[in-house]
C-alpha cells in the first residue's frame, strides 16, 4: 500500500491551476513578442505545422507532469510491506541431486528431469525461508557445491548452473549420500536431512550406499529418498560437457527401485517414486510437512521511500520540456 | 563526496545547465540585435529590464534543474538512531589474497599467519555462520554463511594468491561483498572480520566501512604484517627485479574502522590476546540473547532538494511573468 508521509505537501499541485488563473486573470504574462505576419491588408499567416502545435503540446504537458512529480516526491510517498526475520539457522536440508546424463530425459513434461527437479527444489525453498539448504551433486562422483546455508541467493545460482554431465556419466549414490551426510552431522541436536532425487541405480563410487546410510542413523539425519521419471523408454538429448559430443536418441529408463527403498530402510528413511509432475509435486508437499520449518522470530515493516523513481521521471520530463521546446520549436524566450 | 551523496554521478547532470544557458543567450542576443532597429528610446529601457527578467527566470530554472539533479544523486547527512532486534550472530572473514599478502615480514608469511588466525577463530566460533569471501583485484564470495564449519576450515587452510587472477587489492569491494552476502531476513548481528596488510590499490575502504555502519554490522580489521615491512617483486616473473617495500598501513585501516563505528575494532594479529579481543566483538557472549540494538542510519535530503526545486521553478514563472506584465 503507498501513502504519504507528508500529505500536506499534495496541496502544492493547486499551484497549477492557481498559475492558469493569474494567467487567464492577466496577474502573470507569457515572455512573448506578439509579430503578426501577413499580406497588406489580408489575412495573418497562421501557424497550422502539426509537428509543432504536437512538440508544444507535449512540452506544456511535460512541464505539467513534470512539477505533479517534483510535488508527489516533496509528500514522501512510501510502501510498506512486511518482512518475517528469523532467527538461527532452521533445519538444514541438504538436497543430493543425480546430474548424471540420464536426468536429461524429458519425460516429466517438456522439461529435463534435471529442469523439473530444479523447478521443484526452487518452490519448496521459497516456502522456507528461514531454513538452511545445501547441494551435493553426483554422477560418476560426487561434490558439496553449497554447504548448508542460509544464503538461498548463492545456493539458487548454483542449482542453476549445474550441467547435466559434469561429474562423469555414472550415479555414485553411495558417495552422494556420504558426502551430503558429512556436512550435517556437526549440527548436534538441530534438524538436518537429506533429499536424494536420483533416476538411477548405484553404479560406481567408492562407497556402498548402506554403509553410507548407516551415517544417517547414526546421527539422527533424516533421510529422502526420491526415484525421479518413469520407467520404459523415454526420448533424451543431451551435450556431454567434457567432450561436447551429443548425444540423442530414446533411453530403456529403468532404476531398481528394490534397491532404492532398500537404502532408505536402511538410512531410517522413506522411498518415494515420482513418475510425473503432479506425483513430484505431491512428493514435495509431503517431504515439506514432515521437516519441521523455522518458524520467524518476528515480523517487521519494512518501509521503502518512492521518490527515487519521480525523482528520475522528473528529470526525464524537463530534459524532454527543454529539447522541444529549445530544439524542436526553437522557442527564444 | 560519496559521504553526502549516495550517487554523485547525478550531480554532473547537473551541468547541462551550462551549455542550456550559453546557447539560451546566444540566441537571446540575436534576437534582441534583430529587434533593435524597431525600438525606441523608451523600449530600450524595457530591452534591458527584458534581460535582466530573462537572466532571473534562467537563473531559478537552472537553480531548480540543479536541486533536482542534487535529489537524485540521494543526498544525504546526519544519521538517526533506528532499533533493530537481534537474535544470535553471524561472521563473515573477508580473506585478502593479494600478492602483497605474501611477503613474510611475519612467520611464516602474511597470508599462512592470517588464515592459521581465521581457521582458530573459527574453531571456536562453534554454531555461529560463517562464511568466507576473497579479495585481490576483485571480490569473490566464495563460501556462503553456513554452520559447516569443517567446510570454512576447509578452504581456510588452502588459501593462495594464486586463487583469483585479478591483479590488485580492492579491499573496499571484499568489504562490500560480505556486507551484501549477509542474508536480509536473519536476525543476527553480523561481524565481518577482515585480515590484510591494508595495501590498497583501490582506496575506497572508509566508503565501505561508512555503508556497514549504515547497515547496523561491525568491521573487525585485523592488519596482518609489520610497519617494517618487507621487500616484493614488483614486476614478478620478469627480468627487472626492482623491488618495492610493502607495509602494514594500519592508519588506512584505524580510519576506516573508526568510520564503520559500533562494535567495529582494529587489532594487529601479532599482538598479545588479539585473538581473544576479535572474538569478543565478533561473537559476544551474549550473542544468543533478544536484544534490541540502536544502529545510525544516514538521513537523506530528498524532500530539501526537492522542495528547493519546486520554489525555484514557481519563482521563475512568476519574477519572469510579474515582470513583464510590469513591462
Amino acid at each position: 500500500m503507498i501513502s504519504f508521509n507528508r500529505p500536506l505537501f499534495l496541496l502544492l499541485i493547486l499551484l497549477i491551476p492557481l498559475y492558469f488563473l493569474l494567467r487567464k486573470a492577466g496577474f502573470l504574462r507569457n515572455i512573448e513578442f506578439p509579430l503578426t505576419l501577413g499580406d497588406w491588408n489580408g489575412l495573418p499567416f497562421k501557424w497550422s505545422s502539426p509537428v509543432m502545435s504536437g512538440a508544444a503540446l507535449v512540452s506544456r504537458a511535460a512541464a505539467i507532469a513534470g512539477f505533479i512529480c517534483i510535488v508527489f516526491a516533496v509528500s514522501q510517498p512510501v510502501r510498506f510491506r512486511q518482512e518475517h526475520v528469523y532467527s538461527g539457522t532452521g533445519t538444514a536440508i541438504v538436497f543430493a541431486l543425480d546430474i548424471s546424463p540420464s536426468m536429461a530425459a524429458r519425460d516429466l513434461g517438456s522439461e529435463t528431469r534435471l529442469d523439473t527437479a530444479r523447478l521443484f527444489i526452487t518452490s519448496f525453498m521459497d516456502k522456507r525461508q528461514g531454513d538452511s539448504f545445501g547441494l551435493v551433486a553426483l554422477g560418476s562422483e560426487a561434490a558439496l557445491l553449497v554447504p548448508p546455508t542460509t544464503d538461498h541467493t548463492v545456493f539458487k545460482g548454483r542449482l542453476d548452473s549445474l550441467v547435466i554431465g559434469e561429474l562423469g556419466d555414472g550415479t555414485a549414490i553411495g558417495l552422494g549420500l556420504a558426502v551430503a551426510a558429512t556436512h550435517l552431522v556437526n549440527r548436534e541436536k538441530k534438524h538436518s536431512c537429506v533429499i536424494l532425487l536420483t533416476d538411477g541405480e548405484n553404479n560406481t563410487g567408492e562407497i556402498n550406499p548402506r554403509t553410507a546410510a548407516g551415517i544417517f542413523v547414526d546421527n539422527n539425519i533424516r533421510l529422502y529418498i526420491v526415484g525421479i521419471g518413469t520407467k520404459g523408454e523415454v526420448s533424451i538429448d543431451y551435450t556431454d560437457p567434457a567432450t561436447g559430443k551429443q548425444y540423442s536418441g530414446v533411453l530403456a529408463s529403468d532404476y531398481n527401485e528394490t534397491e532404492l527403498r532398500s537404502i532408505a530402510d536402511k538410512g531410517g528413511g522413506s522411498y518415494v517414486a515420482a513418475g510425473s509432475r503432479g506425483a513430484l509435486e505431491s512428493v514435495f508437499a509431503d517431504i515439506g510437512d514432515s521437516i519441521p520449518s523455522n518458524n520467524s522470530s518476528y515480523s517487521r515493516t519494512i518501509e521503502e521511500p518512492l521518490e527515487k523513481p519521480l525523482i528520475l521521471v522528473t528529470l526525464g520530463l524537463f530534459s524532454l520540456l527543454w529539447f522541444l521546446k529549445r530544439v524542436i520549436i526553437g522557442a527564444v524566450l | 563526496m560519496t559521504q553526502y551523496f549516495e550517487h554523485p554521478g547525478f550531480l554532473l547532470l547537473s551541468l547541462a545547465c551550462i551549455p542550456a544557458g550559453f546557447l539560451f543567450f546566444i540566441r537571446f542576443r540575436i534576437l534582441q540585435r534583430a529587434l533593435i532597429p524597431f525600438f525606441s528610446s523608451r523600449d530600450e529601457e524595457g530591452g534591458s529590464l527584458l534581460s535582466r527578467m530573462i537572466t532571473v527566470r534562467f537563473a531559478c530554472f537552472a537553480l531548480a534543474w540543479i536541486f533536482i539533479c542534487g535529489a537524485a544523486s540521494s543526498p544525504r547527512w546526519g544519521s538517526e538512531l533506528v532499533a533493530t532486534r537481534q537474535e544470535g550472530t553471524s561472521v563473515m572473514f573477508v580473506m585478502d589474497i593479494s600478492r602483497s599478502m605474501s611477503v613474510s615480514d611475519i612467520t611464516p608469511y602474511r597470508l599462512a599467519f592470517a588464515s592459521r588466525y581465521a581457521f582458530l577463530l573459527t574453531e571456536r566460533m562453534e554454531t555461529t555462520p560463517c562464511g568466507v569471501v576473497l579479495v585481490k583485484g576483485s571480490a569473490v564470495l566464495a563460501l556462503p554463511l553456513t554452520t559447516d564449519h569443517r567446510t570454512v576450515l576447509d578452504l581456510l587452510s588452502i588459501l593462495s594468491p594464486s586463487m583469483l587472477s585479478s591483479p590488485g587489492s580492492g579491499i573496499a569491494q571484499g568489504v562490500q561483498t560480505a556486507l551484501a552476502s549477509f542474508p536480509r531476513n536473519s536476525a543476527a548481528s553480523r561481524s565481518i572480520i577482515l585480515f590484510t596488510d591494508g595495501d590498497e590499490t583501490s582506496s575506497s575502504l572508509e566508503e565501505a566501512a561508512r555503508a556497514v555502519r549504515s547497515d547496523g554490522s561491525a568491521l573487525i580489521i585485523v592488519g596482518v604484517g609489520t610497519a617494517a615491512g618487507a621487500l616484493i617483486d614488483k614486476f614478478p616473473g620478469s627480468s627487472d627485479k626492482a623491488t618495492v617495500t610493502t607495509r602494514l598501513r594500519e592508519d588506512g585501516l584505524r580510519k576506516a574502522v573508526h568510520a564503520a563505528g559500533g562494535r567495529s575494532l582494529y587489532v594487529s594479529a601479532s599482538e598479545n590476546g588479539s585473538a581473544i579481543r576479535v572474538l569478543e566483538a565478533a561473537v559476544p557472549s551474549t550473542r544468543n540473547i533478544k536484544k534490541l540494538v540502536y544502529s545510525p542510519k544516514p538521513v537523506y535530503r530528498y524532500f530539501e532538494f526537492l522542495l528547493a526545486s519546486a520554489f525555484f521553478i514557481c519563482a521563475g514563472l512568476v519574477a519572469g511573468g510579474l515582470v513583464w506584465q510590469k513591462q
